[in-house]
């Protein structure tokens, strides 16, 4: 074994070779030592900056200040970090500041006292600081930034707008000052826990959150959690969304479907008793009637009972809508050339009409019932309201997107544009000769597609023959619309 | 075979039920005699005779289920907890068609149930199977 020899070397010899800038000041200030580092991040040579005023490497804004700073670090010396709470800047030669991180610490230098300063430039680290606030601040929804003790470290503009809070109103306070009164307690523990054992999830998976706004009122939100951990410990990083539109939406559409359906009830079970007795009564008065009574008497009852049983139809027909408001929940396989077999095959065209297939589309997955439902509304009214009861119904299908497009042509009469607008809508008959049905055939077709994410649309121009009615169908499963 | 008259009553409260079996059965040889009540209470107060006469044996009763003041359920549970009328003989006739309905009635020991709408043209199968059973069955004296 070899014993290398260490021989004593210059410190300053070690002082330029560090990485950082090294500067000894006296007591008032005057560089006493630079290092290569320190004046190669100012811009000034070695012998050039020692023996001037520290003040020099200071921003004017700061010189008055750090004269106090140094006496006070005068009076109780010893090592730490200089400006702790405030952001340092060093100002170059040529007038340019840059972001510092200073340590401070006494040393008596040549027989004098004095203060050993260690700099380090954190211009890039400012970089990354400054650009992760600016990706938080332009989030398009509320984040917080909450440190291992509960408190708000940073908070961006979505979120302290909705929640009504200037920056300064945030920062250093609990975060349960967003939270009801009676859920913060609970609060403190879930989120030491969450701390403890970190995991990327959504707070609250499958339950209702409650913000509190700074004017007390209280907001339904979405809050998804992860955790970063930075300089100043591990944080929790949560993005906070404001539910109310959705919640207000949501609800205005529950109360529209439960009024429906509770109407539809009501419908079918105390609208149709009176009704039914109402037809008992005309039969009692049938079966009473001398057998002399005037012809005219027995048309009239022959008259209310149409009409009754036109009653009985619409309440039915409500009943209809109603129920298909709700999705169908089952996903079968499907094939519109097999839908349209089935469909032609259970209601032949009379003899007089054709029927003409371009079917192309791909089978998929979706709710079969309902497309069937839909496609025989349309083709019974083709035929149906076929003005002169010869003609020719053409069904098309193709793959568009995301839709399965399908149309149903018919060559009758054609709907006047002037009440297209109206076609879709309940209890609307377009035509004379269709005083029979209770003109619901669309309504419930429309409500049927849309509840399914389709779209249905009406074509028929004045002045030429024909009508089109064109589904889009969604062919592929969504999670919004199928859950 | 028996010529005695049926006794009916039709526990209801639409007034046009007890008129719609009057009127089935009138164009049945059998002998009957239909009493309508409008709730189950007034049911019950009739089958006690504390609205006048008692119920003359035999009798069947026709139930509807939706009712005010006292509805089909509560006159099956009181009936049949009433020593002297536990062992009447009931159908439920009603408009309603749901299961539940149907099975909560069953437990209730009720003869048949049967929903209006399926009762014929004007109740006529009603007024028939009332009539077959005036003959065929012997009913609690």
């Amino acid at each position: 074994m070899s014993a290398e020899v260490v021989t004593p070397i210059d410190m300053s010899v070690l002082a330029n070779a560090m990485p950082i800038g090294i500067a000894i000041a006296d007591a008032a200030g005057v560089l006493l030592f630079v290092n290569a580092e320190m004046a190669r991040m100012t811009g000034y040579a070695v012998d050039d900056l020692a023996g001037r005023s520290v003040d020099e490497l200071l921003p004017q804004r700061h010189r008055a200040q750090h004269a106090d700073d140094r006496a006070a670090y005068a009076q109780a010396p010893g090592p730490r970090a200089m400006g702790a709470g405030r952001e340092l800047f060093a100002l170059r030669r040529d007038g340019t500041e840059f972001p510092v991180e200073v340590g401070l610490r006494p040393l008596s230098y040549a027989g004098q006292s004095a203060v050993l300063a260690t700099v380090i430039d954190c211009t890039e680290r400012r970089q990354i600081e400054s650009g992760f606030r600016a990706v938080m601040e332009a989030a398009p929804y509320g984040m917080l930034l909450v440190d291992g003790g509960g408190r708000i470290v940073l908070a961006n503009e979505h979120l302290r707008s909705t929640f009504g809070y200037a920056e300064p109103e945030l920062l250093g306070q609990p975060i349960e000052m967003l939270l009801p009164a009676r859920h913060r307690q609970a609060h403190v523990g879930v989120r030491d826990q969450f701390l403890k054992a970190p995991s990327r999830r959504n707070m609250g998976e499958g339950r209702d959150l409650t913000g509190l706004r700074k004017d007390g009122v209280e907001i339904p939100v979405e809050v998804g959690l992860s955790s970063v951990t930075t300089a100043l410990g591990r944080m929790a990083l949560a993005s906070v969304v404001d539910l109310t539109r959705r919640k207000r939406a949501e609800m205005r559409l529950r109360d529209a479907n439960a009024q429906l359906e509770e109407f539809a009830y009501v419908a079918s079970h105390d609208l149709r008793s009176p009704l039914r007795g109402i037809s008992h009564l005309v039969d009692f008065i049938r079966e009473d009637l001398p057998g002399d009574a005037d012809a005219t008497l027995g048309s009239h009852l022959d008259r209310m009972h149409e009409r009754i049983h036109r009653m009985e139809h619409l309440i039915e027909d409500l009943l209809v809508y109603a129920r298909a408001g709700k999705r169908s929940g089952k996903y079968e396989r499907i094939e519109v050339a097999a839908l349209v077999d089935d469909l032609v095959s259970l209601d032949p065209p009379p003899a007089t009409m054709t029927i003409e297939l371009d079917l192309q589309a791909q089978p998929f997955d979706g709710a079969r019932t309902p497309l069937s439902t839909v496609l025989r509304n349309l083709y019974s009214n083709a035929i149906k309201h076929h003005d002169t009861g010869q003609g020719c119904i053409r069904l098309r299908s193709r793959d568009e997107g995301e839709y399965v497009v399908i149309a149903v042509q018919d060559d009758g009469p054609g709907i006047p544009e002037a009440v297209q607008g109206r076609a879709f809508r309940l209890f609307q008959t377009l035509t004379a000769s269709e005083r029979k049905g209770s003109g619901l055939g669309l309504a419930v077709t429309k409500r049927l597609v849309e509840v399914h994410g389709g779209h249905i649309d009406l074509v028929s121009r004045d002045g030429q023959r024909g009508t089109t009615f064109v589904v889009r169908w969604p062919r592929f499963i969504r999670s919004d619309l199928d859950d | 075979m028996t010529d005695a008259t049926l006794n009916v009553l039709v526990v209801d409260d639409d007034d046009l039920t007890a008129e719609m079996v009057v009127r089935a059965l009138r164009k049945l040889p059998g002998q009957f005699r239909v009493l309508a009540a409008a709730d189950g209470q007034m049911g019950l107060d009739m089958l006690r005779g504390q609205a006048g006469e008692p119920m003359v044996r035999p009798f069947i009763v026709l139930l509807d289920l939706n009712m005010p003041r006292m509805n089909g359920f509560e006159f099956l549970a009181e009936i049949r907890q009433d020593t002297q009328l536990r062992d009447s003989v009931i159908f439920v006739l009603t408009t309603s068609d749901s299961d539940a309905d149907r099975s909560r009635a069953y437990q209730e020991l009720i003869a048949g149930y049967m929903v209006k709408s399926a009762v014929g043209p004007q109740f006529s199968k009603l007024a028939g199977l009332l009539n077959e059973f005036a003959h065929v069955v012997k009913l609690p004296a």
